[in-house]
C-alpha cells in the first residue's frame, strides 16, 4: 500500500492536531526510501507539536496563562476570558477523551453543574468542545486544597474539621438537591480560600475513570469509594456521604481508613472489614466527632446518615451547636460492631498506611528496655541483587534514614558513617561501640516480578537481642508507602509511642522517580567528598536527576549546596554562585516547603552572604523539621561560632558529630570552634583526633598549623605547613597555604619573608584576580601594618571573602580590634562589636 | 479572539490607550511565553524569568513600534519574537551568563545549554527544522510556528491568516507541514 500525496496530507493534519500516530505502522507503508524519509521528517515535526500541545496558548475564546494542575484526565489551566474580562480556571480533558459519547456526557454534566449556585460549590461557567478538546471553565479559586493544607500543616483539630465538614454538607446538599451526585469527594477536590471559604470542586466529570477486575466502570478515587460500589451497586447520595466521611477521617489523621495497592485488594479489604479505626489512629479526638466519622463511613449504606443535611446535624451536635438526636440518622454504633471484629487487623495497620502484609513483634516491657534513642541503619543487604538493585535499595535506605531523622529525640546515624559496614563483617556490638549507638537496623531487600520484599530487624547493640523484626511486601510502585510503614514501626519500636507531630512527619511523602532519586544520592555522595572536582560531578548528577524528575526537591537543594561550595572555593564568582544556590534552594522549597534539607541550604547561602537573621531562621526551621539532619547542625554551629556564641556552637557541633561519628568534617569544625574560642590546647587535640581518622585533609594540617602560630609554636607550625603542601593537590601553588605561611613569618618576626609573600599575593591578586584579600590583610595584621591590613580587609569584605565571616572571633585580627575602622567594618558585617 | 486587528490596537496603544495595550499583551503574551519556553536553553531560563522578560519586551516594543510596517499579523508576530529574543540576550549579557561560564561549561550536562526543542529533536534535526522553516514563505512559516510552537488554536490561525474557517486553517497548516517535511528530507 502506498501513502501518496493525499495520505501524506492526512498524516500532516494528524501531526498538526497533535493526534497519536502509530509511526512504526505508518513507516512500514511507505512506498520507498524517499517517502519513508519524508515520513521521518513528519515524525520529527510531530515532536515539535507534542511540546506545543502541552500548553496550548488558547482554547476557544479563552487565553491560557499557565498550568495549575495536571492529572490523568487532563490539565487545569489559569485562563483569561476576554469577553467578560476575568480570570477563570479551565479544565481541558486529554485530547483522546474528546471523542463521542464521553465528550457529550462531560459537556452535558458541565452544563448541569453550571446551574448550581452555592457559595460552597465552585461556580461552573460553561462546558464545550473546541479545537478537538473537551473543556470546562469555571471560577478560579485562589486557595489551597485540603490535602495540601494537611500535608503542609499537619492534621486539623476536630473542631476545625467539623466546621469544614458542615460547609461541605451544605455544598453537597445543594448538589444533591439538583439530582446530581458528586462521585469524587476527596481532600484534593476541596479548596480553601485564604478568607476561609471552603469550596467543593471537580465533580467526577470524566476523570478518575477506573476499571475493576469485573470490567464494570468505577468513577472516583479508590480509597474514597464506598464499599458497595466495588460490588456493582449504583452510586447514591450515601456513597457521596461515605466519601465525605473518609475526607473527615483524613482531615484529622492524614490517613485513609481502608487502603490497598489495587482495586481488587481494596475490595477484598472492604469485604473482610479490615480498616483502621479512627479512635485507634487518633485516640485523643472527642468521641462525638469520631462517631460522626464512623457513621458516615459505615460499610453498609443503610447504616449511614441518609442525607448531607443529616450529617450536618450530627456535626452540629458534635460541635455543641445542637442538642438531641439528629433526625433520620442511623445510630452511629450500628456500623461499629463489625468494625470491632476487625480491630486486630486494623491495629496492625494503624501505624502505617496498611496495604502490606506486616508481621511485627514489638518490644518487651518498656521498663526493662535500655534507652534506645539511637539507631544506625546498615546499608541494605541485597542478597541476589544486581548493581541496579543496589541503587534501588540504597534509595530506600536513604529515604528511611531521612524519615527517621525527622523523629524527635531519636539519633539516626548519617549514611556517611554507616557506609563502611556494607560488607557486614562487623557485629552489632562492634558497630554500637564504634558509632555509639544503642541499636542497629539490619535490612535485606529482595525483588521479583515487580514486587519488593523488605525484611528488617532491629538489634540491641548491648545485648545482641533482636528487639523488633518485620517483613513487608508491596508492589515496587508502592514502595514509598511501605517504607513509611517500616519507618513508623521502627520509630514506635524504639520510642514506645510517637507524638502526633512525628506521626505526621512519617506519612508517605511524594513519590519520586527511582532512577532520579538514585542519581540524586550519587550527587550527594560526590558532594560529600567536598573537592572541587567531586562537587562539580555532583552538579552533573543533580541535573541528571532533575532531568528525569523535575519535582525532585532534594536535588534542587543538592544543587544549591554544590553551587555554594563552588562559591566558597572561589571556583566560580561568589555572587554568581550564591545567586544560583539561593535560586535552587528556593525552587526546592517551592516544591516542598517542609524540606529541611532545603531550609538548611538556604541558611548556608544566607550565612555566606552575611544575611545573619535570615540564616539563623533557616537553620532553626531546618532543625525543627528534621532534628536529625547532621549538616544543618554543623552549619548552624559555624554560624554560632562566627557570632561568638561558643556554648551554643559547641552544643550543635556535638550533635552533628554524634549523628555522623565517622565523618571528619564536623570534627574539624569543632577544632576550629575551639581555636576561635581561644582554647588552643583543646583545639590541637581535636585536630589530631580528626587527622587520626583521616589524614588526607590538607586543609586540616593548615588549620592546625594556624593554631600553633597563635600559640607561638612557630617551628611546629612551619613543619605542618610543609606537610600540608605535600598533601595539597596543587602543592606549592596553593595560595592559601602561602598566605598562611606569610602570616606565620609575620608573627615569627621574619619580616622580609612575610613582606615578600604578601607582595607576591598582592601581585597575583591584581593580575590574576585571585581572591585572597583576606589572607593578605592577615599578613599585614601580623606585621602590625594597620593601614594596609584595614585596606585589604575592606576589599575582602567587598568581595564577600568567607574569611570575613570570622571577623568577630578570629584571633588573627586581635591587633586590629581597637581600630575604629575595624569596628565600622564589624558593624557593616552586621556584628555588634564584641565587648 | 476579539476581531479587532492588532494594527488598530497598536495605533491606539501608541496614542496612550492603556486598554489597547492590555489587549495586545493579552493576545501575544501567552503565545510568546510558550514560544520562549520552547526555544530558550535551560540555563537561560534558570537565570531569567521568562515571563517578565516577555512582558517587558512586549510593552517596550508595542509602545515604540513607530514606523513599523504592519502588513499583517504574521509580520508583527515574527517581529515580536525577535524583540523577545533580543531582550533575553540583553538580559543574559547583562548577567554575564551568555555564553555559559567556561568554568562550568565542561561540567554542566549538555542538556543544560539546549532548548527543550533542541533537546526533543536532537541538535541536527532541530537545525534542519529551523533552516527549512526559513525557506517557507511567511504565511506558511507563521502558520506552522503558530500551530506547532505557539499552540494557537485553528480558530486563531483562521483569523490571523484570513482563512474562512478553522478547517481551512487546519488544511493550510497541514499543507505547510508536508512542504516543510519534504524540504527537510531534501537536505537530510
Amino acid at each position: 500500500m502506498e501513502l501518496g500525496d493525499s495520505g501524506l496530507l492526512g498524516l500532516a493534519q494528524a501531526v498538526a492536531d497533535g493526534a497519536p500516530i502509530d509511526w512504526a505502522n505508518v513507516e512500514s507503508t511507505a512506498s520507498g526510501p524517499d517517502e519513508r524519509h519524508v515520513l521521518q521528517q513528519l515524525r520529527a515535526l510531530a515532536q515539535v507539536s507534542v511540546a506545543a500541545q502541552a500548553t496550548p496558548a488558547a482554547w476557544g475564546p479563552l487565553q491560557i496563562r499557565g498550568e495549575i494542575a495536571s492529572g490523568a484526565f487532563g490539565v487545569v489551566y489559569r485562563a483569561w476570558d476576554p469577553r467578560l474580562e476575568r480570570e477563570v480556571a479551565l479544565k481541558l480533558l486529554r485530547e483522546d477523551r474528546a471523542a463521542g459519547a464521553l465528550a457529550a456526557a462531560v459537556v452535558k454534566e458541565g452544563r448541569l453543574l453550571a446551574r448550581i449556585r452555592h457559595p460552597g460549590v465552585v461556580a461552573v461557567h460553561g462546558a464545550d468542545v473546541c479545537d478537538g478538546r473537551v473543556g470546562i471553565w469555571m471560577e478560579l479559586i485562589d486557595g489551597r486544597t485540603l490535602r495540601d493544607i494537611v500535608a503542609e500543616q499537619g492534621p486539623f483539630a476536630a473542631t476545625e474539621a467539623a466546621l469544614i465538614g458542615r460547609d461541605l454538607c451544605r455544598a453537597l446538599a445543594a448538589v444533591h438537591h439538583l439530582g446530581i451526585l458528586h462521585r469524587d469527594v476527596k481532600a484534593q477536590n476541596v479548596m480553601r480560600e485564604a478568607g476561609g471559604r471552603t469550596v467543593l470542586m471537580d465533580f467526577g466529570a470524566g476523570e478518575a475513570l477506573a476499571r475493576d477486575g469485573a470490567g464494570s466502570t468505577l468513577r472516583g478515587t479508590p480509597a474514597y469509594l464506598a464499599p458497595e460500589l466495588f460490588e456493582g451497586s449504583p452510586p447514591s447520595a450515601r456513597s457521596d456521604i461515605y466519601s465525605l466521611g473518609v475526607l473527615l477521617y483524613f482531615l484529622v489523621s492524614g490517613r485513609l481508613p481502608v487502603v490497598g495497592a489495587s482495586l481488587p485488594e481494596l475490595r477484598e479489604r472492604h469485604a473482610s472489614g479490615s480498616r483502621a479505626l479512627l479512635r485507634d489512629v487518633r485516640p485523643d479526638l472527642p468521641g462525638e466527632f469520631v462517631h460522626v466519622v464512623d457513621a458516615c463511613t459505615a460499610p453498609r449504606p443503610d447504616d449511614r446518615p441518609e442525607s448531607a443535611g443529616a450529617v450536618e446535624a450530627l456535626l452540629d451536635e458534635a460541635l455543641g451547636l445542637r442538642t438531641g438526636p439528629a433526625a433520620a440518622t442511623a445510630p452511629p454504633a450500628a456500623g461499629r460492631g463489625r468494625a470491632r471484629a476487625a480491630a486486630a487487623v486494623a491495629l496492625a495497620l494503624a501505624v502505617g498506611l496498611g496495604g502490606w502484609a506486616a508481621r511485627s513483634r514489638l518490644w518487651p516491657e518498656p521498663a526493662r528496655v535500655p534507652r534506645r534513642d539511637s539507631v544506625a541503619i546498615l546499608p541494605f543487604n541485597n542478597p541476589d541483587g544486581s548493581y541496579a538493585d543496589d541503587y534501588f535499595s540504597e534509595g530506600i535506605a536513604a529515604d528511611l534514614l531521612a524519615d527517621l531523622a525527622a523523629v524527635r529525640d531519636l539519633r539516626v546515624i548519617a549514611g556517611a558513617s554507616t557506609r563502611r559496614y556494607r560488607d557486614r563483617k562487623t557485629t552489632p556490638a562492634e558497630v554500637g561501640r564504634e558509632l555509639g549507638v544503642a541499636t542497629v537496623l539490619d535490612t535485606s531487600v529482595r525483588q521479583a516480578e515487580g514486587r519488593v520484599r523488605i525484611v528488617a530487624q532491629l538489634v540491641d547493640t548491648h545485648s545482641g537481642e533482636q528487639i523488633w523484626s518485620g517483613s513487608f511486601e508491596s508492589a515496587r510502585a508502592e514502595v514509598v508507602g511501605m517504607k513509611s510503614t517500616v519507618a513508623n514501626q521502627i520509630a514506635v519500636a524504639l520510642k514506645g509511642e510517637l507524638s502526633s507531630r512525628d506521626v505526621e512527619l512519617l506519612r508517605p511523602g511524594v513519590r519520586y522517580d527511582d532512577e532520579a532519586f538514585n542519581l540524586y544520592l550519587k550527587g550527594r555522595q560526590a558532594w560529600e567528598r567536598r573537592s572541587e572536582e567531586s562537587v562539580r560531578r555532583s552538579i552533573l548528577y543533580f541535573h541528571q536527576a532533575l532531568d528525569r524528575d523535575p519535582r525532585l526537591a532534594p536535588a534542587h537543594a543538592g544543587l544549591s549546596d554544590a553551587y555554594t561550595a563552588l562559591g566558597v572555593y572561589g571556583s566560580i564568582p561568589r555572587e554568581e554562585a550564591y545567586v544560583r544556590a539561593a535560586g535552587a534552594a528556593a525552587r526546592a522549597l517551592q516544591l516542598d516547603p517542609t524540606l529541611a534539607e532545603a531550609h538548611a541550604s538556604l541558611g548556608l547561602v544566607h550565612k555566606n552572604r552575611f544575611e545573619w537573621r535570615a540564616a539563623e531562621d533557616s537553620f532553626k526551621r531546618a532543625l525543627e523539621l528534621k532534628p536529625g539532619l547532621a549538616r544543618a547542625h554543623q552549619w548552624y554551629s559555624i554560624f554560632l561560632t562566627q557570632h561568638g556564641r561558643f556554648a551554643e556552637a559547641t552544643a550543635e557541633i556535638k550533635i552533628a558529630m554524634s549523628l555522623d561519628p565517622l565523618s571528619v568534617a564536623p570534627k574539624l569544625q569543632f577544632a576550629s570552634l575551639l581555636a576561635m574560642s581561644r582554647r588552643y590546647e583543646d583545639s590541637v587535640a581535636q585536630y589530631r583526633q580528626a587527622l587520626a581518622l583521616d589524614g588526607g585533609f590538607a586543609t586540616a594540617y593548615r588549620h592546625l598549623a594556624n593554631v600553633y602560630v597563635q600559640m607561638g609554636r612557630f617551628e611546629q607550625a612551619q613543619e605542618l605547613y610543609a606537610e600540608a603542601r605535600r598533601k595539597s593537590p596543587i602543592g606549592a601553588g596553593d595560595q592559601e597555604l602561602k598566605a598562611d605561611s606569610g602570616y606565620l613569618y609575620a608573627r615569627w618576626g621574619r619580616r622580609s619573608e612575610a613582606v615578600a609573600l604578601a607582595r607576591e599575593l598582592v601581585r597575583r591578586h591584581d593580575g590574576e584576580r585571585e581572591e585572597t584579600a583576606g589572607s593578605i590583610a592577615a599578613i599585614y595584621a601580623g606585621l602590625g601594618s594597620r593601614d594596609e591590613a584595614m585596606a585589604w580587609l575592606r576589599q575582602a569584605y567587598e568581595a564577600r571573602d568567607p574569611e570575613t565571616g570570622y571577623l568577630l572571633v578570629d584571633p588573627r585580627w586581635d591587633t586590629l580590634r581597637t581600630d575604629a575602622r575595624f569596628t565600622t567594618l564589624l558593624k557593616a558585617l552586621g556584628f555588634a562589636a564584641k565587648e | 479572539m476579539d476581531p479587532e486587528s492588532s494594527f488598530e490596537l497598536i495605533q491606539r496603544a501608541q496614542s496612550g490607550d492603556g486598554e489597547a495595550l492590555d489587549r495586545l499583551l493579552a493576545r501575544y503574551r501567552p503565545r510568546l511565553r510558550r514560544w520562549a519556553s520552547g526555544r530558550l536553553p535551560r540555563y537561560a531560563r534558570d537565570v531569567t524569568d521568562t515571563d517578565d522578560l516577555v512582558q517587558e519586551a512586549l510593552v517596550g516594543t508595542l509602545r515604540n513600534l513607530g514606523s513599523f510596517d504592519c502588513r499583517n499579523e504574521w509580520a508583527l508576530q515574527a517581529y515580536l519574537r525577535r524583540a523577545v529574543t533580543n531582550r533575553v540576550r540583553d538580559e543574559l549579557r547583562r548577567r554575564k551568563t551568555l555564553p555559559p561560564r567556561e568554568a562550568l561549561a565542561d561540567e554542566l550536562p549538555a542538556g543544560d545549554t539546549l532548548s527543550p526543542l533542541q533537546a526533543a529533536l536532537g541538535n541536527e534535526v532541530f537545525e534542519r527544522y529551523d533552516n527549512a522553516l526559513a525557506g517557507l514563505d511567511e504565511v506558511e512559516r507563521e502558520a506552522v510556528i503558530a500551530r506547532l510552537e505557539l499552540g494557537c488554536s485553528y480558530q486563531e490561525i483562521a483569523l490571523l491568516a484570513h482563512k474562512a474557517t478553522p478547517d481551512a486553517a487546519r488544511m493550510a497548516v497541514a499543507r505547510a507541514l508536508t512542504k516543510l517535511a519534504a524540504s527537510m528530507a531534501a537536505v537530510g
